[in-house]
């Protein structure tokens, strides 16, 4: 016993000294001088797509002259991002000027306590450099190739697998290919499952992803950079280093981040428009922001820790975002279900009631198409309705079709061309990304139930939506579609079809994640 | 906490979710108790006082922030704490301390919008016109965003400076799919103008460009202040309280009651 405490300790203090230990070197080495030792310790991946312009992230570990060449094929990279044009950000041992942004740390005696309980420093490890390379200039919806650089020395990159397509034109039909996953971030074996049946779906298909969405909880427990190492950027670095991830933060992100202030380990992991730049409003924070991709407006919200009240900042600006889209497809994303009976029930706690509430009837006076969330560790996918902000939620008077969305089976659910206010919105609860599954309940509105581990892929083409549900092994478990085109004048089911109640098993699955 | 025991972060952690649930009462007794186990655990401290404060427990929440502000000196936790004790102070009618602590607050995190957001509203109910005027200058050219550029437009309206906020409006009428909000924007600023015609016919406008979009059976409380709002604009007093009303059932927040109050005072 006694030793097993000392030995915690002594873990404690080694980590501890590596945090007190700087590194001592200037930031970076100036370019033409020989680069030190680094090696890559994430990365390289993509953030921030616009028609013009991308943002290439990796890290060091160990300082280097940060160089990024990009060009039309692998073997002719011809164009140049030098160190000087490259956003440099160290942790907090690193010596270097003030103006230098540093990634998260938070004091040593609480990171000393965190390995103590045997869970991972929330700072960022130690010698760790961050650089954010913006290309601009580029062509819109055009395939680029690209590689990483210390100095002269290629770190990553300069292959088939090493490449990045730019956002279509806004306003520009464009097909949308879009993977959607939620809670994944456990680096378990499901979560790797869920991750190749998409791989071998999207090969099968012969036809890449142009987006991937993650709608929170996507390094448990808390969050840290650590764990975001592990539990997500190890795990997806072959799709995200030729594909955007467009965040959401979820609660576990949030023991570590927080969205007022936009600091912590999952702000270090992400660049994304503040300033509209991919088209939208302009949010001034990354906490919430949205994106075109051609004919799509993309909206993602923070439903963890801001004010979700329509008075709040978030909700404000959703307000005049949707004024300003043309686009004629909406697709909104976040972490807290409106509506779900999996792991979690959105008609007793806070955060999902209040996003039923508050945002819903914003967003479906908009013109709303989808919503995808998470946090509920299950798949849940509504049928077409509108409407259902009371709490608890019932499917009376709020369904527009109780069909199952399948031109197959009962017929795609049908709205009007473009996006017009309260002609039917389709809940999609992902939260089956990887963690432990559970159900409480069965939520009326849902017209699939289904739990197993899974994601979500999406195709958006002209006036059609198909979406499916792919589960851990490869198998279609869900699909819809929404087909947009003339006028439709929507009408609510008067007995709408019910899901089956639920009936737990002798002893409840269930986790309050 | 069968394996790792009442520790304060646990604790913190199941007030949380307590507080999700609505459970005010178990949240804030999971808090004290990590409180007294954990003296310099933050998060506690914090969540404590916000759920103290939605207790109104005003007077222990502020003994609390004290707490909390002493251990969090110079880093981005403490604008935190200052946004909280601002909450606390506007619930008692102490308008300045709470414009205080904001500005406090921003001191530290320029880039909070709903800080730059509250202390406008805050310097709204003072009547300070050219404060607000002047801090949501320096906060668009700090951190330009939707939020507050709108803000601003709404500043300058109030502040009488009609011309300036035309200016402001009239390309994002014609840069936007649903008008309302800019053409109530609009008829006040010509309202100010003396150009009641064209507000009037503005106000018509964003009227129907509303009802379109009101769900039937519940309303999106946002749109619906914006319906009372031209109603009141128009001298239509009794729609405007009907308005006015739906959006108090709505559950509006306090300053947009606040809002269509003036303009139905001010007709």
């Amino acid at each position: 016993m006694f030793a097993k405490r000392t030995l915690v300790k002594l873990r404690a203090c080694l980590a501890l000294a590596a945090l007190f230990i700087t590194t001592a070197l200037p930031v970076h080495a100036s370019e033409g001088a020989r680069p030190q030792e680094a090696e890559l310790s994430r990365g390289p991946y993509l953030q921030l797509a616009t028609p013009e312009s991308i943002v290439v992230v990796w890290r060091t570990e160990g300082d280097s002259i940060p160089k990024l060449r990009w060009g039309a094929a692998p073997d002719k990279l011809t164009n140049e991002i030098a160190a000087k044009d490259i956003v440099t950000k160290v942790s907090i041992d690193v010596l270097a000027p003030e103006f230098v942004p540093r990634l998260y740390s938070i004091p040593h005696a609480e990171d000393a306590k965190r390995l103590e309980n045997h869970r991972s420093p929330a700072s960022t490890a130690p010698n760790t450099f961050q650089f954010e390379a913006r290309i601009t200039g580029l062509n819109a919806n055009s395939k680029y190739y690209y590689a990483v650089f210390n100095g002269d020395e290629k770190l990553a990159g300069g292959d088939k697998d090493h490449y990045f397509r730019t956002l279509p034109e806004i306003g520009k039909e464009t097909p949308a290919r879009i993977w959607v996953v939620g809670d994944s971030g456990t680096a378990g074996l499901q979560q790797r499952k869920v991750f190749e049946a998409m791989q071998q779906r999207v090969a099968n298909d012969k036809r890449p992803l142009d987006m991937y969405i993650h709608v929170g909880d996507m390094a448990y427990t808390d969050g840290t950079d650590r764990e975001f190492q592990v539990k997500f950027f190890d795990v997806y670095q072959p799709t995200l280093r030729n594909t955007v991830c467009w965040p959401a933060m979820g609660n576990h992100e949030g023991h570590t981040s927080r969205g007022e202030s936009g600091i912590g380990p999952y702000y270090d992991a992400y660049v994304v428009p503040k300033r509209g730049e991919a088209g939208g409003l302009a949010s001034g924070t990354e906490a919430f922001y949205s994106f075109d991709y051609g004919k799509v407006h993309f909206i993602c919200l923070d439903s963890h820790d801001l004010d979700r009240k329509p008075s709040g900042a978030m909700a404000q600006w959703l307000k005049a975002d949707l004024e300003k889209t043309k686009a004629d497809w909406l697709i909104a994303f976040w972490h807290h279900p409106p509506y779900t009976k999996g792991s979690h029930d959105s008609d007793r706690e806070g955060q999902l009631i209040e996003m039923r509430e508050h945002i819903m009837p914003m967003l479906e006076a908009g013109g709303v198409d989808v919503v995808l969330t998470g946090h509920s560790h299950i798949y849940e996918r509504s049928m077409l309705m509108d409407g259902a902000y009371v709490t608890p939620t019932v499917a009376e008077g709020v369904i527009l079709d109780d069909g199952d969305g399948d031109p197959n089976g009962d017929g795609a659910y049908r709205k009007s061309a473009g996006l017009n206010p309260h002609e039917g919105t389709v809940q999609i609860v992902a939260g089956n990304g990887g963690t432990r599954l559970g159900r409480r309940g069965t939520m009326p509105v849902m017209k699939r139930i289904i739990l197993e581990h899974g994601s979500v892929i999406i195709d958006v083409d002209g006036n059609t939506m198909k979406a499916v549900m792919v589960n851990l092994d490869g198998a279609e478990r869900d699909l819809f579609h929404i087909v947009k085109e003339g006028k439709v004048t929507p009408k609510r089911v008067e007995n709408p079809w019910q899901p089956e109640p639920y009936t737990p098993p002798a002893r409840p699955n269930t986790q309050s994640d | 906490m069968e394996h790792e025991g009442r520790t304060a972060k646990l604790l913190t952690m199941r007030a949380t979710e307590y507080r999700a649930l609505g459970d005010l009462a178990n949240a804030a007794k999971d808090l004290r108790e990590a409180t007294q186990k954990d003296a310099a655990y933050v998060p506690a401290m914090f969540e404590l006082a916000r759920v103290l404060i939605s207790q109104r427990e005003f007077d222990e929440a502020a003994t609390v922030i004290k707490r909390g502000i002493g251990r969090v000196r110079n880093t981005p936790h403490e604008a935190a704490f200052y946004m909280l004790r601002s909450e606390i102070s506007e619930a008692r009618g102490d308008e300045k301390s709470a414009a205080a602590d904001v500005m406090r607050a921003i001191g530290l995190n320029m880039g909070d919008i709903e800080a730059h957001l509250r202390l406008s509203r805050l310097f709204w109910k003072q009547n300070l016109a050219a404060e607000r005027i002047e801090a949501l200058h320096q906060a668009v050219r700090a951190n330009p965003g939707g939020v507050l550029e709108i803000e601003l437009t709404e500043a300058l309206i109030d502040g009488g400076l009609f011309e300036d906020a035309l200016k402001r409006i009239e390309p994002e009428l014609a840069d936007s799919r649903f008008q309302s909000s800019w053409l109530i924007r609009r008829a006040r600023a010509l309202q100010g103008l003396e150009r009641d015609r064209a507000a009037a016919a503005d106000l018509l406008a964003a009227i129907d460009e509303i009802e379109t979009r009101l769900q039937p059976t519940r309303e999106d409380v946002s749109l619906v202040v914006d319906w009372s709002i031209a109603h009141a604009l128009l001298g239509n007093t009794d729609l405007a309280r009907d308005g006015y009303h739906k959006a108090k059932s709505l559950r509006a927040d306090n300053y947009d009651l606040a809002r269509i109050e003036s303009f139905l005072r001010n007709r």
